[in-house]
């Protein structure tokens, strides 16, 4: 019985998981997008994604760290935790990279 | 007094074997879950992917530069990693009202197979191709 209940919660953490993967997916990418603009750089990307994260998880996305690297092909990574199902403190973290060529 | 099998409780319930089958329908959902997801996350890249392909051929100078460009955008996505064989690019462009590349629009059509193993983290066999087409007009002004 406590097995069933563990696997279960364990079942919600990871749709808790996937869901916040996806939105910090989608924050990568409009930052990836906007950094790679002809006349964008790495500070108007990475407050994008930071905007697109509040915006969307702003109740649940902590301790959000958004990195972008400039270059050719410009990347953004965006890291922070996900929601958990029992608490705060049982959240993962999850870590996506979108990357884009640079325009110009 | 007869003693009660492991499988059942007290009251002669199996309830214990329910439970089983219950936990075995909750790991294969776990599974399941993993693999949707990272089916999601594939098919999230791959459009982006198209996205920026699409967007490097719009703003290439002719049309065998934009060729060039999309799959170069391709080849150096994270999409070369996951997909397996390497993902594929293709390329077509409509023309503008006067026969000309610039004023047009090119289309980046972007396929990516991967195998069910790595999507569900377990022995899976076959594949899935997720394939996104993206759209953008081509730039009338050269930089």
């Amino acid at each position: 019985m406590v097995a069933v209940v563990l696997v279960m919660l364990l079942l919600f953490e990871s749709v808790a998981y996937w869901h916040a993967r996806n939105v910090y997916d989608e924050a990568a990418a409009e930052g990836a997008r906007v950094a790679a603009a002809f006349d964008g750089s790495c500070d108007d990307g990475v407050a994008v994604a930071r905007a697109v994260v509040q915006r969307t998880a702003g109740s649940w996305a902590g301790s959000l760290s958004i990195t972008c690297i400039d270059g050719p092909v410009v990347s953004v990574t965006v890291d922070g935790r996900t929601p958990g199902v029992l608490g705060s403190a049982l959240g993962a973290r999850a870590s996506v990279t979108e990357t884009a060529p640079k325009e110009g | 007094m007869r003693r009660p099998e492991w499988w059942r409780d007290e009251d002669g319930v199996v309830a214990s074997v329910e439970m089983m089958y219950l936990l075995v329908f909750c790991l294969a959902a776990l599974l399941f879950l993993g693999f949707l997801g990272r089916l999601h996350a594939t098919g999230i890249q791959v459009t982006n992917t198209s996205q920026a392909a699409a967007r490097a051929a719009s703003i290439a100078a002719t049309p065998a530069e934009a060729r060039a460009a999309a799959q170069e955008v391709v080849a150096s996505s994270a999409l070369a990693a996951r997909c397996a064989p390497s993902p594929s690019a293709t390329m077509a462009w409509q023309p503008s009202a006067s026969g000309t590349w610039r004023g047009g629009s090119v289309t980046v059509r972007v396929s990516c197979t991967v195998r069910n193993q790595s999507l569900s983290g377990v022995w899976s066999p076959g594949s899935r191709t997720i394939t996104m087409t993206d759209t953008q007009p081509i730039d009338r002004y050269r930089r």
